[in-house]
């Protein structure tokens, strides 16, 4: 997937949770994962957050390589971005955890899946790459 | 078989399918696959995929050829995901192309009910030609979002 690149400020409505995420995880031994996550959440011009909701496949890959590739889409103009990120640390409190989680309260009520959207911790990720696909 | 018999038929919706790939720096790529077909008697996909967006894919087949593939229903979200070895790619024949017409019609219909616009998804990711990516699922894993998710559901027995 080749396209131009573009900061995180400019693909502000794709990080809004209106569309589901796909997102792509490698173990270590190159095995690759992917799956939906429901929220990227915009931190600073440099980081996101990531919902982590379940010990899945993706977390334990992050845990042991902090790569992780993610296709976010804007609601409006169903533009796609890929948006190429590194594994920082994991937060259960604080600002970015709370309104995360609110956020997510939300959806689980429109979509009545509340033990679905339960937000575990939000992870932060430095953004090293955005592209237009 | 490693795919549970009745995958057969969950397989056939209109289900989201992204495939996934990893070189050996262990960074890993999504692909958007608008279509499959399966052969339940060799656990093979075919994986029908806009070559659009596959150039770092096939980058990272060379030198790690292994694919994961999920496959998810949008109003319960049940899904799956199937892994192991890519076996080959080619063109999309033209019935493989109408195929991956009529799955992605299928499924911006459903998004359209959840109030997005199908149309927009659509052509997000309906750009021909398209190839067709086959390998062989050895792992199962129930991907459905749940406590316990994750968990393998199939493997090849050696």
């Amino acid at each position: 997937m080749n396209g131009r690149s573009v900061k995180l400020e400019e693909i502000m409505p794709a990080l809004q949770g209106v569309i589901p995420t796909i997102v792509a995880t490698s173990s270590l031994e190159h095995t690759p994962n992917v799956t939906y996550i429901s929220q990227v959440y915009y931190v600073d011009d440099n980081h996101v957050a990531l919902s982590f909701q379940f010990f899945n496949k993706t977390i334990r890959n992050v845990r042991e390589n902090p790569i992780l590739v993610a296709i976010v889409t804007c609601p409006v103009q169903y533009d796609l971005y890929k948006l190429v990120l590194r594994y920082q640390e994991s937060q259960t409190s604080g600002e970015i955890f709370d309104n995360m989680s609110m956020q997510l309260d939300a959806l689980a009520i429109v979509q009545k899946k509340e033990a679905i959207f339960k937000l575990k911790a939000a992870d932060i990720y430095e953004v090293i790459s955005i592209e237009s696909i | 078989m490693v795919v549970p018999s009745w995958h057969v038929e969950f397989l056939k919706q209109p289900l989201s399918f992204w495939l996934a790939t990893a070189n050996l720096a262990n960074v890993p790529e999504p692909v958007k696959c608008t279509g499959i077909s399966f052969d339940p008697s060799t656990d093979t996909f075919e994986c029908f995929v806009p070559s659009k967006f596959t150039k770092k894919a096939f980058d990272d087949l060379k030198e790690n050829p292994i694919l994961a593939l999920v496959g998810v229903e949008l109003h319960t979200y049940e899904g799956y995901q199937y892994k192991g070895p890519y076996l080959s790619s080619r063109d999309c024949t033209a019935e493989e192309v109408e195929h991956s017409y009529t799955h992605m019609k299928a499924f911006s219909e459903i998004l359209d009910t959840f109030g997005y616009s199908g149309k927009g998804f659509f052509k997000a990711y309906v750009h021909p030609p398209f190839v067709a990516i086959s390998f062989r699922a050895e792992q199962v894993f129930d991907q459905s979002p749940k406590v316990g998710t994750g968990g393998e559901i199939g493997t090849k027995k050696s």
